[in-house]
């Protein structure tokens, strides 16, 4: 408090955490990496000329790490980025339930990944609402906040000696009927299991 | 006139000297990788699970959106510098000119008005104020750290004072030790050189419980005498002992406390002349130093945008030599909280109280009258931060009241208008008012020249304020994320600066508040990661003062003198290189103006130190400084006899366990 540089900028915490655009765009190098040891067994013929969506909720600074992905193929098929914009302005659609929300959340269900940033607008907090919106619909939700998996999420990434690791919850996987491949599982720093009754207690 | 020739010869010397060292480091590190975006992608998980994020910090990020000259000292900065002292540290930063006198005595200041007494600074360590209220300048000899706990320094060039209060005119420094609990394990340092004799200094961190830590520390150096002008050995050896602890204590998610506590002391050399017309004669003395201090800290976290501080500290200092015997205790007490108070007002607040007092000897030289005084300072400052634009633009208001037993109320108001783009750019401007109140020696003190006839200045007890009014804009780029500029340019409008006039009682002169000028000037900065092993960092910086005296002031050169007491031109470049994994080689060239009032001539200084990484955990470093010469002076005589500084190398050993 009495160090020097809060009293002066006193910049929101929010906003500084943000800064990284590097690390933003390992992420996105990771999540391009999943999907190719990933499976969606519902579609079990996919459409070769379909691209596979990854949606982005986080301002358009952050979907631009994403960018490079728009040229790449997995598995023969074209990757294409949705962008959702602000996950508070989500939420406030959500909050009123109008149409444009629905409109949203179909276009959400049609992701087969979705990227949630925690850097700005969400500050550290578990996304909760979108979780549970998107609950057992097969997509597979990638988060970066302490708290995602516990909460539903699927893939969290958390940082480590200046390094990104991620870890998995393989019952949420399970309920999205998502197929993680060993060879990714073994990368995994944490493998975490929904105790069953968790559902129920809830 | 050639000393000016050889010195632009040697800096362009030296300057291709550390290209081609540049150009060698280059083929060394050819490896790097250029960090692309298209990069990421072709990596496999394996690979970019091995990649450094290098998260910008939220310190680094504020620092980037700082609306003021600010520059930071890291503790990689420090521990690479070779430097074993903080007023040598600060020759790393751009525009702070650090001119060192003799071994244990240094004038240091921003923006102009530098001298032994330059007292235009406000400097803290931890939070504690170290300038002395008995003339508002810094015993530098005193002020010191384990170097390797400094987190980082934080020096700001211009005024502060609405946060800061009275003295932060020309800058603030501050000085920011690691907490305990990053300070773990065992650290046993030391080393011997040329002019650093001996020193070493040992550290112990560990646990006190679930969430407390703690660490004690003990230092000792024993410096060599410096040579004066004339090659003869100077009487200025050194030396300090210095103990301390720091406790941090986390006892829940909010509330945090820290106890802290030093001691120390020392023996300063000097050499000092009493001179008036018929008397000449020089005389050699020591400075007996002791102190110690101690300070606690209740922090509480109320949310990412809310939190309030409350902090003691005791400081106690002594100083006896033949011509001046001080000793001093100062209570203080400061309480902050900030908060939003609406939907984009980010406001603090504060009070603060301070209470000194001293004990002064009436030496053959200087009396002071009276001899003990107390005194009181009350602080209350307010600023808003408003943001105008969501992350695009932003207001920050305030001001500090104080009330001091000089002047009475001081009003140090400010505004600073910060435009943040994007994350790559930051535009600032802001317009302050400081001021620098009275002190001791300017109001108490009467200096006695032994002459006949009998010759002194005194001190008034009607001076005002020194005022400056500084209007200032800067802009920070990053064009590449390995890439980042900083520029700072200033104008500053003094009045009531202090200068000597006639008495009219005669045979002595007295302060009075007869001079005003202008200064403006530029400050430049510019750190590029050349690679993964590469890092060149430099800076320069430009002063213009014009000082003037008012038409009744009877003193024809304190104008022309002030102008002629700080250098126009300061340049400086830092190659951080890492040879191998286990060996770094760190260099510094430094290019310093003439300083007229002092005839101190334009100097070079090429410092280079190789460290190598014997094991994880302990480092051997060899330092030479100083290289191009074989001495040469940075400050005249000014109080005090000035020395040269000589040419060094010292060996240094780091465990840590």
């Amino acid at each position: 408090m009495f160090l020097m540089l809060p009293l002066f900028a006193a910049p929101p915490a929010v906003r500084a955490e943000s800064a990284s655009e590097r690390e933003h765009k390992i992420k996105a190098a990771f999540v391009y990496n999943f999907i190719k040891f990933i499976d969606w067994p519902q579609e079990k013929t996919p459409d070769k000329n379909k691209p596979i969506t990854i949606g982005v909720v986080g301002s358009d600074t952050f979907v631009k790490a994403f960018d490079p992905v728009k040229n790449k193929q997995v598995k023969g098929r074209r990757l294409a980025i949705k962008r959702f914009g602000d996950w508070d302005k989500l939420k406030e659609s959500q909050k009123k339930n109008d149409s444009a929300w629905k409109e949203k959340l179909e276009a959400l269900k049609k992701c087969r990944v979705l990227f949630i940033c925690s850097c700005e607008s969400g500050k550290n907090k578990v996304p909760v609402e979108i979780i549970k919106a998107l609950k057992g619909s097969g997509v597979l939700l990638v988060g970066e906040v302490p708290g995602f998996l516990e909460k539903g999420g699927v893939i969290n990434f958390v940082t480590e000696n200046k390094k990104v690791r991620f870890e998995v919850n393989s019952t949420s996987a399970k309920r999205n009927k998502l197929k993680i491949r060993s060879q990714l599982l073994k990368l995994a720093k944490r493998i975490y299991k929904e105790e069953p009754s968790e559902d129920a207690k809830n | 006139m050639t000393t000016e020739k050889s010195s632009v010869f040697k800096f362009g010397f030296t300057l291709i000297l550390l290209i081609l060292c540049g150009v060698c480091a280059r083929a060394f590190a050819e490896e790097a990788r250029s960090g692309g975006e298209e990069d990421f992608f072709d990596m496999s998980i394996e690979e970019l699970m091995d990649v450094e994020v290098i998260t910008v910090s939220r310190s680094e990020d504020a620092l980037f959106r700082t609306p003021a000259a600010i520059t930071v000292l890291t503790s990689e900065d420090i521990r690479r510098s070779g430097h074993q002292s903080i007023p040598e540290l600060l020759r790393m930063v751009p525009g702070v000119h650090v001119a060192r006198i003799d071994s244990n005595k240094w004038a240091i200041t921003a923006r102009g008005f530098n001298g032994l007494y330059a007292e235009k600074l406000l400097v803290l360590i931890d939070g504690r104020t170290v300038y002395t209220p008995l003339y508002s300048g810094v015993y530098w000899d005193v002020q010191d750290v384990m170097l390797e706990d400094i987190e980082r320094i934080e020096v700001v060039k211009g005024p502060g004072g609405t946060l800061w209060g009275a003295n932060a005119v020309n800058g603030i420094i501050n000085i920011i030790t690691r907490k305990a609990a990053d300070t773990q394990g065992t650290l046993v340092s030391g080393g011997m050189g040329t002019e650093e004799k001996g020193f070493s200094s040992f550290r112990h961190g560990g646990k006190l419980g679930e969430n407390a830590y703690y660490r004690v520390y003990a230092k000792y150096f024993n410096r060599d005498e410096a040579i004066y002008s004339d090659r003869s050995p100077a009487a200025d050896s050194t030396d300090a002992l210095r103990e301390g602890f720091r406790i941090d204590w986390d006892k829940s998610e909010r509330d945090h406390f820290t106890l802290q506590g030093d001691f120390y002391k020392g023996h300063s050399g000097l050499r000092t002349r009493m001179t008036s017309p018929g008397v000449n004669y020089q005389t050699d003395d020591n400075s007996d130093v002791r102190g110690w201090n101690i300070l606690t800290r209740w922090t509480r976290k109320y949310s990412d945008t809310s939190d309030m501080s409350l902090q003691f500290y005791y400081d106690r200092t002594e100083r006896y030599a033949v011509n001046l015997g001080e000793s001093r205790d100062t209570f203080d007490i400061d309480f902050q909280h900030r908060f939003q108070l609406l939907d984009g007002h980010n406001l603090i607040w504060g009070l603060g109280y301070r209470h000194t007092g001293d004990n002064t000897d009436n030496t053959y030289t200087v009396a002071f009258n009276p001899s003990n005084r107390n005194e009181e300072l009350f602080s209350g400052f307010v600023q808003d931060e408003i943001t105008i634009v969501d992350d695009l633009l932003k207001l920050i208001v305030g001001t500090k009241v104080e009330k001091n037993d000089y002047t009475g109320y001081e009003f140090q108001p400010s505004a600073r208008l910060l435009w943040t783009p994007d994350e790559r750019n930051t535009l600032w401007a802001s317009f302050t008012r400081a001021v620098s109140t009275p002190s001791r020696a300017y109001t108490h003190m009467t200096n006695k020249f032994n002459s006949i006839p009998p010759m002194q200045f005194i001190g008034s007890s009607n001076l005002k304020s020194q005022e400056v009014k500084s209007y200032e804009v800067g802009y920070r780029v990053k064009p590449k994320d390995n890439l980042f500029f900083d520029f700072s340019l200033f104008y500053n409008e003094y009045d009531h600066l202090y200068a000597q006039e006639n008495n009219p009682t005669a045979f002595s002169t007295i302060f009075d508040n007869k001079m005003y000028g202008e200064t403006y000037g530029t400050e430049i900065a510019a750190h590029w990661q050349v690679n993964e092993s590469w890092k060149l960092a430099g800076g320069y910086s430009f002063l213009k003062m014009q000082m003037h005296t008012e038409n009744s002031s009877t003193n024809t050169t304190i104008a022309s003198r002030t102008e002629r007491e700080s250098p126009c031109n300061m340049f400086h470049l830092n190659s951080q290189l890492n040879l191998q994994d286990n060996l770094e080689f760190n260099t510094t060239l430094y290019y310093v103006d003439s300083v007229p009032h002092w005839d101190t001539p334009s100097y070079t200084r090429l410092d280079m130190g190789l460290t190598w990484h014997i094991r994880k955990n302990m480092d051997f470093s060899i330092i030479g400084q100083n290289l191009l010469d074989r001495s040469h002076p940075e400050s005249g005589e000014d109080g005090v006899i000035a020395t040269e500084i000589q040419r060094a190398v010292l060996a240094r050993v780091t465990w840590e366990f």
